[in-house]
Order: structure tokens, then C-alpha cells, then sequence
């Protein structure tokens, strides 16, 4: 029978000979030890960096010629061990045992040297060719660690590279192995303790003959069946399986400790031996980070300093924005004010161009001005490590509504956009905690959200609705949390979570994220407001508008907006930036307070803020979480949005009568 | 007299208590981690297993995370996960403790 690991097929053959296809080359290694920014390094900024673990949520590939062959290099999820427990490391497992990788590059945190060995051991144990890289070198020697590259080459048969890959040192050296390497098989491992050893011969010498043909090693599946994986033991046989059962029994009662504790206790006695031969521990140099970090992270400073970033990210978005949107606006409006009396206005001619152009404008000026400031200052907080810090502050008020450690980061993510944080809920274990995470982080506003409150509402009525905007928004992520968890209770496994050290964010490196992520908008978005706007103009041009407005008039009468509003609702589906431009385009004004009193605005935000999450992220929820949850959570927001929105509507008539 | 004498030599041995209780910045043994597999796993990996040393460097208000210095690293542990972790105190610390263990 084959193996079969998460519905894809894994041959129970050795591999194929690597000169009938391209050199498959993976970056396997702990999560945040900079594999994504060796990537980078190589292919150019495909996959997304951040400083702190999972950032990598999805495998990614690319293409590299050297020495004028060509070689596919594969990002992989960080994972800790070969044992996963999430989808994230799921999908790196899945790639490893599915045999399409000829070339492993085992990328370690030197500063976390032997920790990231206990995880070289295992890899060693799969056979497949590997190349050690030491990344950041510069961190371990600030913390005092000198490490022998050539010692523990030696002690582990693998050649070994250190790089600094942030700065692109060694990256060239570690590629020049590659070619060679991928010949030669890795060696097996150190042994283990006498009756660990026994234990797993004892199930290596039940599996049967194709099993022991197997692209996995005999060793490797016995081990894995020894420490009850849930995978390789739904796959063997049953044979296998009564065997490892005993041998499990016979250890446990011998070492007092279940078997997957003595086998990961093993591997972790097994780096530690070797870090002690390879590497010397001197005095650290003083980091001035571990203060900050203590001040950060301070029972009553650290809400302090949270609050206060908070405070100082929006007026820098915000101060930013409507300083270039006041100053490029009026350029804009000129144009398009000279293109209408250059066509004649009215004429069809002049529809078009200035459709085009009011769509052009609207990208420029209300759109770029907010998010490009916005992404920088998310980027900053990214890469200097400051998000798990927020998750570990906010943990102890989030619990209290049911919601567990962890969940915070994709939450949290969903400030930047909702398909990677819909994705980045792969890193929570529980299905159950990943629903409600993707659930909170559809709800959180999103970056073009975040545009519309800030373009619309900060702009017109003052930054102080926008900001009471996000704290009501941040009441409902709260609230509905609260009820979700309710409505499925379960007990979490609690946060587990590894705070990284903080990085000074590379100025070219964020440049490069904000540009793959404002990428999206200028190839996708931008042509797609563009287009929008022309079909909009023309929708008005000939009357077809009315008939869209009717159709959603019961929604709009209810929420008490403009009839015209109807219509971008409709295309704020495609993209949440364009519910906002579109209502310039559909009220024929750029300045939205002449044709909407303040409760109006408020509403219409509200309405936006919380309706049905846009197409992408539709699609990303499906993927994730499935059709039929999906279909939940635009029940529920479309749900939330139109309750909240008719409430904000009677409160600001009940204030307008007083 | 003999009573006294072995009720000294108790309230001498290092006192064991459990992760969420112990004191701030001290260095700790850990002498038993939640036999859960999930639980265990996740703890094993960032290197809080049985007779590693760490340190409690703070702890979140209101039933937050405490976090600790473990094996070259911080780690974010849940206060009720906390609270199923025995450790115990160490009088001296090991040699390299005083500066950072990868």
C-alpha cells in the first residue's frame, strides 16, 4: 500500500534520477530563521517576510539558472519538527515525504543554534541530500556564540555555509554547494540511547518489504510510528502498527515518559552534545534591545506604548494622506474639469475620458495617499518584531471572551489585508480556533478599509470619528468573538508562542514588501476602479443605474442614504477602496459633505466597514475554512453591517431631535 | 531536636512551584511539563522540556501570558498552561546561564 500523506500519493520508490528534471531545492528550517528572505535573496520578493514565526504560511516556488542549469527553489513553512500540528507545517511535511525535493537546505538561527539542530537530526534521518546554512551570524555573535562552521561539518558529514542572508552575505558561497550536494545522500544521524535504538529496530524489522523500499527511510517511519504519528500511522500496517504499540508500551514503562517525549528528549540531548563540541558561549555584548523589550512589554508601560503607537500610526496615515490628497485633488479636479468642456458635456465622448480619468484620480488621490503611508508603518512593525509582542499585551483581555493567544496574530494581520490573514490563521491548531480567527479578522477593517474611514470620515468629519470608528470596530471584533466562542465552546490548548528579538527594519527590505503588496492594487485594482468608473458613467449616462439603485433601495432606505448609493455597495465587493471612490463617482461631487449630512457618512463607513468581506477574500475563506463556513460569514457580517448600520442611522436622528 | 533539625533540612531543599507562581528573574528548573500531546509538543519545540532552565522575565495583567527566557529565546506561555509546569528554584546557576545558552 502506499503511503499517503493528506490525500496526495507519496511513492513508496526510491526517487528519480535528478538528471531527467530541474534540481528541486527546498529551504526547510525552525520558523523565523530567515529561509523567506534567502528566497528573496535569489528569485527577488516573491514570498512575504516578517519577523516572527509563520509569517510562511504556504509553500512558494521560483526559478534560478546557475552555471546555466536551471533549479526550482521551494520556501517551506517553518516548522519545528517532522511531527506537525498545524496546516502549516502540515504542508511542509507533506512536501518532504512526498519526495519532489532533491536537495534540502537546512536554514538554522545560529543565535538559536541548538534548538535549530534538533530539527537537523530529524531532517537527517529522511536521506535526502542536505546542505547546512548558519543564517544570522551577526546575531549570534552579538549574543556572545561563536560557532565552528568546519567542526560541525565534520560532526555532521554536511557541508556547511554561514550566511547573513538580510544582508546577502554568503548566499553566493551556499549556492555555489548546491549542484554538488545533491548527490550525495545524508548521512544517517548520531544514534540514540540503547533502548530507544532497540525499540526502533525492534518496529523497523516488522515493516514489511515495500515498506522498507520505501523513498522514507525504514528508520525514519519506525520512529514516526513510535512517537504516534498521526500520518505515517494511519498508513503502515497493521503489523507495524501492534509492533510500535508494544515497543511504545515497553519504553514508556522503562523511562517513565511517553515516547514521543523520550524521542524529541533524545534529539534534543543529541543538538545540545553537539552544540557543546561545536560552538563556544562567551559574554554577550550588551543589547540594548532586552531593555526596550522590558519596557515594551511592562504591565502598565507596555499599554502605554501600545495605545500610544496606535495613536501616533493614525495621525502619521492620516496626516500624510490629507496632506497629499488636499494638494493632488485640485490637480485632478482641474483635468477633469477641462476635459469636460473640451468634449462638451454630456456627449458620450466625454463620458468615457473623464470616467477614465475620474478613475485614475480616484486611485491617486484618495486611495495611494492613506495606503502607501499605511503599509510602510505596517511593514516597520512586521519586521521589527513587535506584532507577537501585541498578541502576548493583548492575550490576558482577549482570553476573557474566549479567544486564545495566538488568534491575535491573524487578527492582527487582518489590519494589513484579509487574505493573508485568513491565511495565517494555518498556524492555530484548532479548526475550531482558526473559524473564529478568520471569522474576527473578515471584521477587522483592512488597509482599504482602513482608507475608506480615514479618506471619508477623518477627512470630512475629523480625525476623532475615525478614530471613535475604529474602537467601535474593535468592540464588535470583541464582542463577536465572545459570542462565536460561545456558540462553539472548546477548550484551547493556550498560547505557545515565540517572541523574537527585535530587528531594525531594512529600509530597501520594507520597500520591497509594500511594493508586493501595493502591486496588487496598481495591476489589479487600479484597472479594475478604472474600469468601474466607466461602467458607472455609462450605467448613468443611459439611465441603467436607476435600476441597480431600486434594487438595493430597501437596503439603502433602511441605512437612510442616498438612493446612488446603491450602486457602489455593488462594487465594493470587488474591492472595499472602490464602495468609496464610486460614491464620489455616484454622487457627481468630491466633496461628499455637500450631499451627505454627518450621519450619513458614519453610516455608510459602518456599512462598509462590516459587509460582506470582498471577492478575494471570499475566495481565501473558502479555501480555508470551506464553502459552507464561508457562507456563515458573509451571512453574519452582512448581518452585523445592516444591524449596526440601521442602529447608527436612529441614533444620529435621535441625537439630530435633541 | 531531631525533628527540627530534618524540618530545617525541608524548608532548605529548593522549593518547587509551578511556572505562573514562580518569582520573577530568578533562574527556575523545569521538573515536569502536561503529559498533553499538543500541549507538551508545542513546549518541547521552544525548548521548555524537563530539566532546562529558564527564566521568568514578565508576566501580563489580567490572566495574560507569562513570558519567559528559555534556551537562547522568549517564549509567550499562557497562564493556565503555565500553571501545569512544575519548576524549581536553582540556587546556582549553571555556567553559562548568567550570559545566554543557545
Amino acid at each position: 500500500m502506499p503511503l499517503v500523506i493528506n490525500s496526495e500519493s507519496v511513492p513508496l520508490t526510491f526517487r528519480s534520477g535528478i538528471e531527467s528534471r530541474q534540481v528541486a531545492v527546498a529551504l526547510v528550517g525552525q520558523p523565523n530563521c530567515g529561509k523567506s528572505t534567502i528566497f528573496n535573496q535569489v528569485i527577488g520578493y516573491r514570498s512575504e517576510t516578517a519577523n516572527f514565526p509563520g509569517s510562511t504560511v504556504d509553500v512558494s516556488r521560483g526559478q534560478v539558472r546557475q552555471n546555466g542549469s536551471a533549479l526550482e527553489l521551494i520556501d517551506v513553512p517553518g516548522i519545528y519538527s517532522l511531527t506537525t500540528s498545524n496546516p502549516a507545517e502540515a504542508a511542509a511535511k507533506r512536501l518532504l515525504l512526498t519526495a519532489k525535493v532533491d536537495l534540502v537546505i537546512n536554514v538554522l538561527d545560529s543565535s538559536l543554534l541548538s534548538r535549530g539542530l534538533e530539527l537537523t537530526l530529524e531532517l537527517m534521518e529522511l536521506g535526502i541530500p542536505m546542505l547546512v546554512c548558519l543564517n544570522m551570524m551577526d546575531d549570534a555573535e552579538r549574543k556572545g556564540i561563536a560557532i565552528s562552521a568546519e567542526k560541525l561539518s565534520e560532526r555532521l558529514g554536511l557541508p556547511v555555509v554561514k550566511t547573513v542572508a538580510s544582508r546577502g552575505l554568503g548566499i553566493r558561497e551556499l549556492f555555489a554547494k548546491v549542484k554538488v550536494q545533491c548527490t550525495q545522500p545524508a548521512p544517517a544521524p548520531p544514534p540514540w540511547s540503547r533502548d530507544v535504538e532497540k525499540a526502533i529496530h525492534g518496529v523497523e524489522s516488522t515493516l514489511t518489504l515495500h515498506e522498507r523500499n520505501a523513498t522514507l527511510p525504514g528508520r525514519f517511519i519506525a520512529s514516526k510510528l513510535l512517537e504516534s504519528d498521526a500520518d505515517l500511522a494511519a498508513l503502515a500496517s497493521a503489523q507495524a502498527r501492534t509492533a510500535a504499540a508494544e515497543a511504545r508500551r515497553e519504553l514508556e514503562f522503562g523511562r517513565g515518559r511517553n515516547a514521543e517525549a523520550i524521542i524529541m528528549g533524545e534529539r534534543h540531548d543529541g543538538a545540545m552534545r553537539i552544540f557543546e563540541e561545536v560552538a563556544v558561549v562567551g559574554r554577550p555584548s550588551s543589547d540594548v534591545r532586552l531593555i526596550i523589550d522590558d519596557l515594551l512589554t511592562h504591565p502598565l508601560w507596555g499599554y502605554i506604548f501600545l495605545g500610544a503607537l496606535f495613536l501616533g500610526f493614525f495621525w502619521i496615515v492620516f496626516g500624510t494622506g490629507a496632506l497629499l490628497e488636499r494638494s493632488l485633488q485640485p490637480l485632478f479636479a482641474g483635468a477633469s474639469a477641462r476635459i469636460s468642456s473640451w468634449l462638451g458635456l454630456g456627449t458620450l465622448k466625454e463620458v468615457l475620458l473623464r470616467s477614465v480619468w475620474d478613475g485614475v484620480a480616484g486611485g491617486a488621490t484618495i486611495v495611494l495617499p492613506y495606503l502607501v503611508p499605511f503599509l510602510f508603518g505596517l511593514a516597520f512593525l512586521e519586521d521589527l518584531g513587535y506584532l507577537p509582542r501585541v498578541a502576548y499585551l493583548m492575550d490576558g483581555l482577549l482570553h476573557r471572551i474566549g479567544l486564545h493567544g495566538t488568534s491575535v496574530l491573524p487578527v492582527l494581520l487582518g489590519y494589513g489585508c484579509s487574505v493573508p490573514a485568513c491565511m495565517a490563521t494555518r498556524i492555530l491548531p484548532s479548526k475550531r480556533d482558526r473559524f473564529i480567527a478568520s471569522v474576527l479578522a473578515t471584521l477587522v477593517p483592512c488597509s482599504a478599509r482602513s482608507n475608506v474611514i480615514v479618506a471619508l470620515v477623518a477627512f470630512y468629519l475629523g480625525p476623532a470619528w475615525a478614530l471613535g470608528i475604529f474602537a467601535f470596530n474593535a468592540l464588535v471584533v470583541i464582542l463577536s468573538g465572545w459570542i462565536l466562542t460561545r456558540v462553539w465552546p472548546e477548550v484551547s490548548p493556550g498560547m505557545v508562542l515565540e517572541v523574537p528579538r527585535y530587528q531594525l527594519p531594512r529600509p530597501m527590505a520594507m520597500t520591497r514588501k509594500v511594493w508586493f503588496r501595493l502591486r496588487e492594487f496598481v495591476v489589479l485594482s487600479w484597472p479594475l476602479l478604472i474600469a468601474g468608473s466607466v461602467v458607472l458613467a455609462l450605467a448613468e449616462h443611459w439611465h441603467l443605474d436607476r435600476a441597480i439603485n431600486l434594487a438595493f433601495s430597501p437596503l439603502t432606505r433602511s441605512l437612510g442614504l442616498p438612493l446612488a448609493v446603491g450602486t457602489t455597495l455593488v462594487f465594493g465587493l470587488l474591492r472595499k477602496e472602490m464602495s468609496m471612490i464610486m460614491l464620489v463617482q455616484a454622487l457627481g461631487t468630491t466633496n461628499i459633505s455637500q450631499v451627505m449630512s454627518a450621519g450619513q457618512i458614519v453610516t455608510f463607513t459602518i456599512f462598509v466597514m462590516f459587509y460582506v468581506p470582498c471577492i478575494a477574500t471570499i475566495a481565501a475563506l473558502v479555501k480555508e475554512i470551506g464553502r459552507k463556513m464561508t457562507a456563515f460569514v458573509i451571512g453574519y457580517s452582512l448581518l452585523v453591517a445592516t444591524t449596526l448600520g440601521v442602529a447608527t442611522r436612529f441614533m444620529f436622528a435621535i441625537l439630530a431631535n435633541k | 531536636m531531631g525533628a527540627k533539625a530534618s524540618v530545617t533540612a525541608v524548608r532548605k531543599l529548593p522549593p518547587i512551584t509551578h511556572l505562573d507562581r514562580a518569582p520573577r528573574r530568578k533562574w527556575l528548573e523545569v521538573i515536569e511539563v502536561p503529559q498533553g500531546r499538543g500541549a507538551s509538543r508545542s513546549l518541547a519545540h521552544l525548548g521548555v522540556v524537563v530539566s532546562e532552565r529558564l527564566r521568568v522575565r514578565a508576566v501580563a495583567p489580567w490572566g495574560g501570558p507569562i513570558l519567559v527566557d528559555v534556551g537562547g529565546t522568549t517564549v509567550a506561555i499562557g497562564r493556565c498552561l503555565a500553571s501545569r509546569i512544575k519548576v524549581r528554584l536553582v540556587r546556582r546557576d549553571r555556567a553559562g546561564d548568567e550570559t545566554c545558552r543557545s
